[in-house]
């Protein structure tokens, strides 16, 4: 029973010598066996199905990843927006564009509420005139802004007195008086007042800061020029020696000398200022802590730095501080860093005490109405007596939407040179006559058609001299040279007499004339005058220098692609070769050539990459190359193992016994075995390499010629605060391209070599 | 055989390579930086005399009192108020080297900085930033290895269930997204948007609080997490399919026991050298971090010596962060010999 298998419902197949019997154990007569297949031909069957090679097998296992070809296609999408987008787009990238700077993302048509081309302003002050119904009146709208920028004032937030806080490194403006003694007494001789428009701590990292300020004398019959003193206030000690916060310090003595008077100021106040003095505060605050007159304590804190000014015997004083900037430098000179600058923070002039107004037309101040009631904010502006009057300009802190690109493209003033209107003139587009100025504009009918005049308007005509490139016989620009010798501090020659001149990028620089001409101030449209057709939309907005996102970061993926395909293409041809001729040979070869690589890798990349780019400076090339030095040995470890994996196969060694020679064995029957390993690890080098050079671009070391999409970033890093946009557009991109990269090549690591699937 | 036990043998052997791989590539850098564009002198006159002096102290310089045709371009000439004048030269860069070798040997000196805070040593610029880096970088590795730790065995328990395509699909995105892109959100989201968290690193020691480590470490996070998860998670589902296993299950353990007393613990062998690795991996990597968010760091310091050139800082940088990633690895060799006492690193094939 055991032996006998079922074939089929009535079909046996029996060992030979058992004894045939049925499912009861009853014995079946040999005439009702049949033998299967015994008049027919057996041969081997041609396969049905199509031979498959191992390439088309990898791709079929790659179309069952259902995610690696997903990250594929966005590859390929990014990759052809990377060509495409450099040349489709037509805006030009290589030049500062300044009328074009910082423009958000623009979509869809304005007025759709998202990625529209507006900016919403939250709690600005800014000043406008208000209807006789209380409506805002647009056409009374300052600071540049028209009807047509400001789409929607969300609403007018309460307004209440005080600075405006900003993050800036320099002010203007700034007025104290000091009219009574704080106490109450008439005898001013211990009153003063202080204001502290720096606000920063100076411990950092060696950091050096410079304040630069120019005060002012204010002619005003019955005030005098007061004393003034340099001080700090932060954490100090009391009279007891605790700690206590607040504590004022001079840092300089008392002074009523405020430096040359310089040209006299045409304002409302009447104010002439003096010359701008500079004071290094490192040196001030060392010299105080090192005398004790400053404790240690306070500049481990943070600090403000400011003025205390001192009335002298007279009854008033008024103190007028022009301008104030504060600079910050790192130990070896060089700009802070942007988190080291973000510290900076430049207050506006003022205090709570005393007599003291703000005259940076930013202190807004409730206006009691006679019921009560609050109305909108004053705008005060310092008269030319003492008072400070209330202008009818209500200036108050308002949200609202912004729309940048019809201030940017919209009806401007502007003042060009009258080439153009020359040329308008010429081709009968124009009627003007400079005899008779602004009233004699007029666009003809032709002009109309043509679409080409961008003014609407003349405002105003100068006679001006204007520079023209000086231009030889045959047409072409005569450049600039020296006159004579030029030296260095060691007294060597840099530029010889006859050279040519040359600018910070290195161009030689054009000579120039005057020539007469007329300046005209027009009323521009914008993007006619910019040369556009029409008003440009910027899908990704535009950076501080006005190139247009969109193509900026495309064309820096793009070097950022070929960059890494460069770099990998290099790998996979040097790396193969070397770890092929080291796995393969073995032996002693082998022993010294991994030493070679052991040392290589033993160098830190970014240390070679920096000497490269200091000796050669930080090009494309240069980066490249110091990429390609050592991230080569990756591929050569991985040929080098493979190498060794089939170098001692059967099929190898039948070869060799047939007389095949070494390059018949490397490139026929090793090689093409080993290829997917290599190629995939090679593929998978391509984000690492737009990694390693977004990192080093990042920090400031990578390629400074080309825009790579780690350069965008790092330019994006510096605007976080103001413009998130720029670093965002370049960053998701990033992003996307190495999620993608990743998933791609983990994907065809997984079809190639379907043993390594799921090791990570 | 000797008496003395394979490890010790075998880590004496490993440090002694350390200390001469270190020797190599700080060699290697010394004369890949000598031959650079020089260091700045910044300052007035004296600042640069003093300088130079200590230059020729540390024997890099040589001082004449007049001028040497014959040694090429004089580096600075200064005329002190005795009116006494002093030339100096640069020597060649092997016997720099001799003479940077002789003043680490035998004073353990390893030059001033030049430029970023001038004439202070430069292994004390080190030790003083030091201890921020590796504080933030400890922080980061105790929480990111418990949380990754965890979401692994819980991606690896729920294999192809919702779950862990969820955790697959979040840890392949934050594998793949650049440390800096990842703080550069959190500060435009926590500081700049919330306004919630400081958006820099406080200058001063005393303002340092834990609001402070949040971002940074946060930063770190994100990646450690995300590549622990994925390592947890391959290595248990590696070990979860494996035969002992079975064993396990066919002869009557729950699979909450199995899970615990068998499958974790083999899955750990690969995994504890893992953390030291990636503990060096964050460590180098920090310096885009700290650039970013100010933290006064030595990752921080490495980008600004490199900026200012100010060598000798950089140098002494190098070494350390040389030393830290040699030594890892050699704990890290280590460490598989002591989680799993069969594997003997470096020993000859039998």
């Amino acid at each position: 029973m055991n032996d006998v298998k079922t074939i089929n419902n009535n079909q046996f197949v029996y060992i030979a010598g058992d004894k045939a019997c049925d499912d009861f154990g009853n014995s079946v007569s040999d005439d009702k066996f049949l033998f299967v297949q015994q008049d027919k031909k057996l041969h081997d069957v041609k396969f049905t199905t199509k031979p498959t090679t191992f390439l088309k097998d990898a791709l079929k296992r790659f179309g069952k990843n259902k995610s690696s070809v997903t990250g594929g296609i966005i590859l390929g999408v990014l990759f052809l927006l990377a060509i495409i987008v450099p040349f489709a787009v037509p805006f030009n990238i290589t030049k500062l564009n300044n009328y074009e700077t910082n423009l958000p993302m623009k979509l869809f048509p304005t007025g759709s509420g998202f990625w529209d081309g507006t900016t919403k302003l939250v709690n600005q002050a800014l000043p406008y005139k208000l209807n006789d119904d209380g409506s805002i009146n647009y056409e009374k709208l300052e600071d540049g802004y028209t009807q047509d920028d400001v789409k929607d004032v969300v609403k007018i937030s309460d307004v209440s007195k005080g600075y405006v806080d900003v993050a800036t490194t320099s002010g203007q403006g700034g007025y104290a008086t000091i009219d009574k003694d704080p106490a109450g007494g008439n005898d001013l001789s211990n009153a003063f007042l202080c204001c502290y428009p720096f606000d920063f701590d100076i411990v950092g990292s060696g950091n050096k800061y410079t304040a630069t300020f120019t005060l002012g004398t204010r002619e005003q019959t019955g005030y005098t020029t007061p004393n003034w003193a340099f001080i700090v206030r932060g954490k100090g000690l009391n009279d007891k020696g605790d700690e206590v916060d607040n504590i004022r310090y001079l840092l300089t003595d008392y002074s009523d000398d405020y430096g040359k008077e310089v040209e006299k100021e045409d304002s409302l106040m009447t104010v002439t200022p003096h010359e701008s003095i500079t004071l290094n505060i490192n040196d001030l605050l060392n010299e105080k802590i090192q005398s004790k007159a400053i404790p240690n304590i306070l500049i481990e804190n943070k600090f403000s730095v400011g003025f205390q000014i001192k009335a002298k015997d007279d009854y008033r004083t008024a103190f007028y501080l022009h301008d104030f900037e504060l600079r910050g430098t790192t130990s070896s000179g060089n700009a802070l860093s942007g988190s080291a600058a973000r510290e900076l923070k430049a207050r506006s002039f003022g205090t709570k005490n005393s007599s003291v107004r703000d005259a940076n037309a930013m202190v807004l101040e409730k206006q009691k109405m006679q019921d009560g009631s609050t109305n909108n904010a004053k705008y005060w502006t310092q008269n030319s007596d003492l008072s400070f009057t209330s202008s009818d300009t209500y200036s108050a802190k308002c949200s609202m939407r912004v729309d940048r690109y019809s201030q940017a493209y919209g009806i401007k003033s502007i003042t060009f040179f009258n080439d153009k209107f020359d040329e308008w003139i010429n081709k009968g587009y124009i009627e003007y006559d400079y005899n008779v100025g602004a009233k004699s504009f007029k666009i003809t009918d032709k002009g109309k058609q043509s679409q080409e005049v961008y003014v609407t308007e003349v405002e105003k005509q100068q006679y001006q001299e204007k520079d023209e490139d000086v231009v030889d016989a045959s047409g072409n620009k005569v450049y600039k040279t020296y006159d004579s010798d030029v030296k260095d501090d060691y007294g060597n020659v840099i530029h010889k007499a006859g050279d040519f001149v040359l600018d910070s990028k290195g161009n030689k620089v054009v000579l120039t004339h005057k020539v007469p001409a007329y300046a005209l101030t027009c009323k521009t449209i914008m993007y006619k005058y910019l040369g556009y057709k029409s008003m440009p939309y910027h899908i990704f907005g535009t950076d501080g220098q006005g190139r247009d996102m969109f193509k900026y970061v495309f064309s820096g993926l793009r070097t950022s692609l070929l960059l890494a395909v460069a770099v990998a293409a290099f790998n996979i041809i040097f790396g193969i070769i070397w770890g092929s001729i080291s796995g393969y040979f073995g032996g002693t070869t082998d022993l010294i050539m991994e030493r070679i690589t052991d040392v290589l890798s033993g160098i830190p990349s970014i240390i070679l990459m920096t000497a490269l780019t200091l000796l050669w400076g930080p090009t494309t090339f240069v980066f490249a190359l110091s990429l390609c030095l050592t991230s080569w040995i990756g591929t050569a470890s991985t040929t080098r193992s493979q190498f060794y994996r089939y170098r001692d196969r059967e099929y190898v060694l039948a070869s060799k016994t047939l007389g095949a020679r070494s390059p018949r064995l490397i490139f026929r029957h090793i090689l093409p075995n080993a290829m997917g390993t290599i190629v995939t690890s090679s593929v998978l080098m391509i984000p690492s390499v737009i990694f390693s050079e977004a990192t080093l671009s990042y920090i400031g070391l990578g390629i400074k010629n080309a825009d790579s999409l780690g350069r965008i970033m790092s330019d994006g890093q510096k605007v976080l605060s103001s413009y998130p946009y720029q670093l965002i557009f370049p960053a998701v991109i990033m992003a996307l391209l190495m999620i993608c990269f990743n998933l791609f090549g983990n994907g065809l690591r997984d079809a190639v070599n379907p043993s390594l699937k799921g090791s990570e | 055989m000797s008496k003395i036990p394979y490890i010790v043998r075998y880590s004496f052997k490993r440090i002694l390579l350390l200390l001469f791989s270190t020797f190599v590539i700080l060699t290697i850098v010394f004369f890949l930086i000598k031959v650079l564009p020089g260091e700045t002198m910044i300052g007035n006159e004296p600042a640069k005399f003093s300088y130079c002096e200590n230059q020729v102290t540390l024997g890099y310089f040589v001082s004449y009192p007049q001028e040497m045709k014959n040694l090429g371009t004089c580096v600075f000439n200064y005329t002190d108020p005795n009116g006494l004048q002093y030339f100096f030269y640069k020597k060649p860069i092997i016997l720099q080297y001799f003479a940077w070798l002789k003043g680490i040997f035998t004073q353990w000196n390893w030059g001033v900085s030049s430029a970023l805070q001038p004439e202070s040593s430069a292994i004390r610029i080190i030790f003083e930033r030091i201890g921020v880096t590796v504080s933030i970088n400890v922080i980061a590795i105790v929480i990111a290895v418990p949380l990754g730790f965890i979401f692994g065995i819980i991606a690896a328990l729920n294999k192809n269930k919702p779950i862990d395509h969820v955790l697959s699909t979040i840890v392949m995105i934050f594998i793949s997204v650049p440390s800096f892109v990842i703080i550069s959100l959190l500060l435009l989201i926590f500081s700049y948007t919330f306004r919630i968290l400081p958006n820099t690193w406080p200058s001063s020691s005393a303002a340092i609080s834990v609001v402070n480590y949040i971002l940074p470490v946060a930063a770190i996070c994100f990646g450690t997490v995300a590549s622990f998860t994925r390592y947890t998670r391959a290595e248990l589902c590696e070990v979860m399919s494996s035969e002992f296993l079975l064993l396990a299950r066919t002869k009557g353990l729950t699979k909450s026991q199995c899970v615990v007393r068998h499958a974790l613990r083999n899955s750990l062998v690969p995994i504890v050298p893992m953390i030291i690795g990636e503990f060096v991996g964050i460590l180098s990597g920090s310096f885009v971090l700290e650039g970013i968010y100010g933290i006064p760091g030595i990752g921080g310091l490495f980008v600004n010596s490199i900026n200012a050139k100010d060598w000798n800082v950089l140098l002494v940088d190098m070494a350390v962060t040389t030393i830290i990633g040699l030594v890892a690895n050699l704990i890290c060799d280590l460490s598989y010999g002591i989680v799993d006492p069969r594997i003997r690193m470096g020993a000859k094939a039998a």
